[in-house]
């Protein structure tokens, strides 16, 4: 059904990575994500693997959720493994037709679609373990220095919030709406494709009129709420602070650095040929 | 008794099955809707009202049990549910919400059209249907965008109403309207039923209205059928609803608590009209 989509999912839980100020969360996935691109050798990256199932395992959020969240991206993975492993240098292993196989490219291929998963699997942490609110709020924070630059930071957080906020309600909508017109006989699965393309006409219209029947209600809810967006004397009722948790998971990502760093130079076992 | 045209046989629908979400909306249902009657559809919020509905005109495929269309299973391989939905017209919550056509005419056409009538045919039964929902003749070129709350629901009824239904499904029809809107649009519906002799299955929060027009009530909580009787039969078991967290007509809980109190020979009654005529004729019509 199309409520099955997972855009933008939070699990409220309240695990050591939900209680972690979210602007340490957002810095910290970053700076994950660059380690993970620092390690190139089969040591790191066990390391990187046992460090990102530990990160997992400390959010208590079911596997099942993450595996989910894999599934859109495997035709990327497995185009982008195909990719490197007939793209790279190195002893052929076996050839065919223009393209040739080393052990080299196959351990490059291996390499990239651990890093696609692992990359996906810690951005999934974020997003799983922080609210949207949160989330927004957090990164609004952190642009906060850009604003001097005249960049309408709290602007762009507020419109992403609101976003956020609908595409649940959207999609309940639209779901609601497609019912109603298939009681009226509205056919979406048969036709030409352009008849396919004339039978969302139905849809569409009534899903544009309801949504912006609903931005005008929420801008109105808003004012009425005296919200005039950012301004100088306006306070937050949320205040982040970092806590110690938030050292712990700096400390944490430091050690990990360190420790790729020290893994890539290591080289006991780097594939055949190198 | 007139005949069988849409039967339920163990109805259920399981949502989420096999997640940590899982939820039956409804649970074993079974009954029979008869040609030209008039049943209400009560239940508390949730009960698994809406599921139902939606399952009579097969839009949602129960997980388990049998639906009966004029004796044919609707989910058999060659059944054809788009001509079901035509005879089973559903009128959605808040149905003004679904219009999306330039004017009032072509909106109310929309579902004739998809039956594959002639161009005739659509614009008799487009007439037709704004006659049975107090359109006036005017409105045909207006767009639907402009019209009133109450005009723009009396559209989108009009456009179910010009399939010409044998069952006419009505989730909360009145929801939101002011009261005058209300009983000119169960008027209407009343109208529809007695003209084509369609059967009327009427979703209502408001026990007045299903009192009022209803001939059988069924009663859903938390997905299982509770009761389904004559609407007689049905407020007279006020203090079942009221556990249920259901409300009964004001005048049939007057009259339940007058009888509890030692009035016993008071009957059951749903209406105020009904109530006057027992006490003239407790009291042998010496009302002052």
């Amino acid at each position: 059904m199309i409520r099955d989509v997972t855009l933008g999912q939070y699990f409220p839980g309240s695990s050591f990575l939900h209680r972690m100020d979210p602007r340490s969360k957002i810095l910290l996935m970053v700076f994950y994500v660059v380690t993970l691109f620092l390690g190139d050798t089969a040591l790191s990256y066990g390391l990187l693997l046992v460090t990102t199932a530990a990160v997992i395992l400390l959010t208590r959020i079911s596997l099942k959720f993450y595996l989910r969240g894999l599934k859109p991206l495997l035709f990327i993975m497995v185009f982008t493994g195909i990719l490197n492993m007939l793209y790279s240098d190195g002893e052929p292993l076996f050839e065919f037709w223009i393209f040739s196989v080393s052990w080299n490219g196959i351990f490059s291929a291996l390499f990239m679609i651990l890093r696609i998963v692992l990359m996906v699997l810690i951005m999934s942490v974020l997003t799983y373990t922080t609210s949207p609110l949160l989330l927004t709020g957090g990164l609004e924070r952190l642009l906060h220095p850009l604003t001097y630059l005249r960049v309408p930071v709290h602007d762009f957080a507020m419109m992403m919030t609101i976003a956020l906020r609908f595409i649940p309600t959207l999609l309940e909508e639209t779901e609601k709406i497609m019912n109603a017109q298939k009681a009226r006989g509205a056919d979406f699965e048969s036709g030409s494709l352009v008849r396919r393309a004339k039978a969302l006409i139905p849809i569409l219209i009534p899903l544009f009129v309801s949504a912006f029947r609903r931005a005008e209600e929420l801008a109105v809810a808003m004012e009425c709420r005296c919200y005039e967006g950012d301004r100088k004397n306006r306070t937050r009722f949320v205040e982040y602070r970092f806590t110690w948790r938030d050292l712990v998971g700096a400390l944490f990502c430091a050690a990990l650095l360190v420790g790729v760093i020290l893994l890539n130079r290591v080289i006991v076992w780097n594939g055949v040929g190198v | 008794m007139s005949e069988v045209i849409l039967k339920a046989e163990g109805l259920v629908e399981v949502y989420g099955a096999g997640t940590p979400f899982e939820k039956t909306a409804v649970n074993n249902v079974s009954f029979e809707l008869y040609e030209n009657e008039f049943v209400g559809v009560i239940g508390h919020t949730g009960s698994g009202k809406s599921t139902l509905i939606q399952m009579l005109n097969g839009l949602i495929k129960p997980t388990e049990g049998t639906i009966y269309f004029r004796g044919e299973d609707v989910w058999a391989k060659k059944y054809d549910r788009r001509m079901l939905r035509s005879n089973v017209g559903l009128v959605f919550q808040y149905p003004e919400y679904q219009l999306f056509e330039e004017t009032v005419e072509k909106d109310i056409a929309f579902g004739p059209r998809n039956m594959g009538l002639n161009e005739e045919e659509v614009a008799l039964r487009v007439e037709q249907a704004m006659h049975f929902t107090g359109l006036s003749d005017k409105l045909r070129e207006s767009s639907p965008f402009e019209l009133s709350g109450g005009q723009k629901r009396r559209v989108a009824i009009a456009g179910i109403l010009a399939m010409r239904p044998r069952v006419l499904i009505l989730d909360e029809p009145t929801a939101g309207l002011d009261p005058k809107g209300c009983s000119e649009i169960l008027a209407n519906v009343r109208e529809y039923q007695r003209e084509e002799r369609a059967t009327v299955v009427l979703v209502s929060h408001s026990m007045e209205d299903v009192a009022a027009n209803a001939s059988r009530v069924l009663v859903l909580e938390k997905g299982n059928l509770k009761m389904l009787a004559s609407t007689q039969e049905v407020f007279a078991r006020g203090e079942e609803l009221m556990k249920m967290g259901l409300n009964i007509p004001q005048i049939t809980r007057i009259f339940l608590q007058l009888r509890a109190r030692g009035h016993e020979n008071l009957p059951s009654v749903l209406s105020p009209e009904e109530a006057i005529r027992c006490l003239d004729a407790v009291t042998g019509g010496g009302r002052k």
